[in-house]
């Protein structure tokens, strides 16, 4: 990775200590907890929807199968897989922050989707379950906001059984020059000033914009996840690589 | 780009199904039967298959890897006669359509949607209000006559222009006249074909 020192990290285009990471991400998403669905839908122009429909069909979920939703923040993607697998099956919603946490389950309740869903609070760097546990694991934006990227993806590895796969939806790279341009205008100036508009929160969506400049791009991040021991991997680039869907299987 | 379609019509198919179990809650709540089940429709017009899975939601997916209960082969306008209340079997014969699995699933799924009705103004009317839903869909409704009525008029306004005013087409009953007169021809060209035919063998016999 690209840390400084062995002991800090980035946070967006600042390096701090890597124990402060956790806390300052902590703290980005404390705020923005309460309105994160609307300005997802506001600053993606409903796009996130696809991406997110995208994965859910990649991952290919039956039936009965244990699906782990990590960073799964107000669960658009545990809902789904909470119907896909049915009563047999089960869908584990985690997430590092608890006010995330306490609005996807009530969202997720309030759509009276109760009976086969969990809800766990964890650290992706060292995930609560037991080895060869889950089907399939998704992570949609959040692996950007984990400390140790290559850690988290070790643990996902550990938990998911033989012949399961992983599911890394993520800014990445745009691919050509003028998209570029385009989203980095976007990003820099225009969503600062939408957050601060809806949320009052210019900082969180500041470091937003940075944290995605900072994540690995698609071919970086596919090494890691076959450094990691993962197979087949391969990604599938959304609106020109904007968004990167990473797939990696256990065997 | 197909795949972007797809998870659009994908999206919009999940979100109208999502609208029809809305509408007759109760209806569907009967359906419990068919929560699991995967019915797979490869529409001729599209290349790649809409999956609906039952749940609490259908959901609408572009690609699926479970087990599909029933996958149904048909015309788009096929699938719409059925859901118009047409009989499956007759179709099956008619090879319109054709079905691998569980015959159960289509038709307890097409029945379920013959029963939804659709009632626009009640949804619109949490939006709008009750008066103005009402003048909006009486609107639409007076609209829609009202279109129907230019068209049938124009229709019968152009058939009189082109036979009467410019002669362009026949007249229906200068058509029937002149149908009448080649029936007429036929037979008298039959009658002669006859007669040369017995002259032919008595000329024939003669020599």
């Amino acid at each position: 990775m690209s840390e400084g020192t062995p002991n800090s990290t980035h946070f967006g285009y600042k390096t701090v200590e890597s124990d402060q990471k956790a806390d300052l991400v902590a703290d980005v998403f404390h705020s923005v907890a309460a309105k994160y669905d609307i300005m997802n839908d506001v600053m993606s122009f409903g796009i996130h929807r696809m991406w997110k429909r995208f994965t859910i069909e990649s991952a290919g979920a039956r039936p009965g199968m244990k699906v782990l939703d990590l960073a799964g923040g107000t669960g658009d993607l545990t809902a789904k897989f909470s119907h896909l697998v049915g009563d047999r099956g089960q869908v584990t919603l985690a997430d590092i922050n608890d006010s995330m946490l306490k609005v996807g389950r009530e969202k997720l309740r309030n759509k009276g989707i109760v009976g086969n869903v969990n809800y766990v609070q964890a650290n992706a760097e060292a995930l609560p379950f037991p080895d060869n546990h889950f089907d399939i694991i998704t992570i949609a934006f959040g692996l950007r906001n984990v400390t140790d990227k290559d850690a988290a993806i070790r643990s996902m590895l550990r938990v998911l059984k033989p012949g399961g796969k992983l599911l890394v939806l993520e800014f990445s790279k745009p691919q050509h020059d003028i998209m570029r341009k385009i989203y980095d205008l976007y990003s820099f100036k225009i969503l600062p000033k939408m957050g601060s508009l809806i949320t009052q929160d210019a900082d969180s969506y500041e470091y937003l914009a940075e944290s995605i400049r900072m994540h690995p791009d698609q071919e970086t991040l596919k090494g890691m996840m076959v450094e990691a021991g993962f197979e087949q991997v391969e990604y599938t680039n959304m609106t020109d690589g904007i968004v990167a869907l990473h797939k990696g299987y256990k065997f | 780009m197909k795949r972007e379609l797809a998870l659009l019509l994908s999206a919009g198919l999940e979100t109208a199904l999502r609208q029809v179990v809305a509408q007759s809650p109760n209806e569907y709540a009967k359906l419990r039967s068919l929560h699991g089940k995967v019915l797979c429709i490869q529409l001729s017009q599209l290349s790649w298959p809409i999956y609906l899975v039952f749940a609490r939601e259908i959901q609408v997916l572009a690609q699926y890897e479970g087990e599909v209960t029933t996958k149904v082969n048909a015309d788009i306008t096929t699938l719409y006669q059925l859901t118009e209340g047409a009989n499956l079997t007759e179709l099956i014969k008619q090879d319109k359509l054709s079905l691998e699995g569980d015959l159960n699933l289509l038709q307890t799924f097409s029945h379920f949607l013959q029963k939804v009705e659709f009632d626009f103004a009640e949804p619109i009317s949490t939006y709008l209000g009750d008066a103005p839903t009402h003048m909006l869909i009486t609107g639409i409704e007076q609209a829609k006559k009202d279109i129907s009525q230019v068209f049938r008029k124009s229709r019968s306004h152009i058939g009189q222009l082109t036979t009467e005013e410019y002669k362009l087409a026949p007249h229906r009953i200068e058509f029937i006249y002149l149908s009448d007169r080649i029936d007429d021809l036929v037979v008298d060209i039959d009658a002669i074909e006859k007669r040369i035919n017995n002259l032919q063998t008595r000329a024939k016999a003669k020599t």
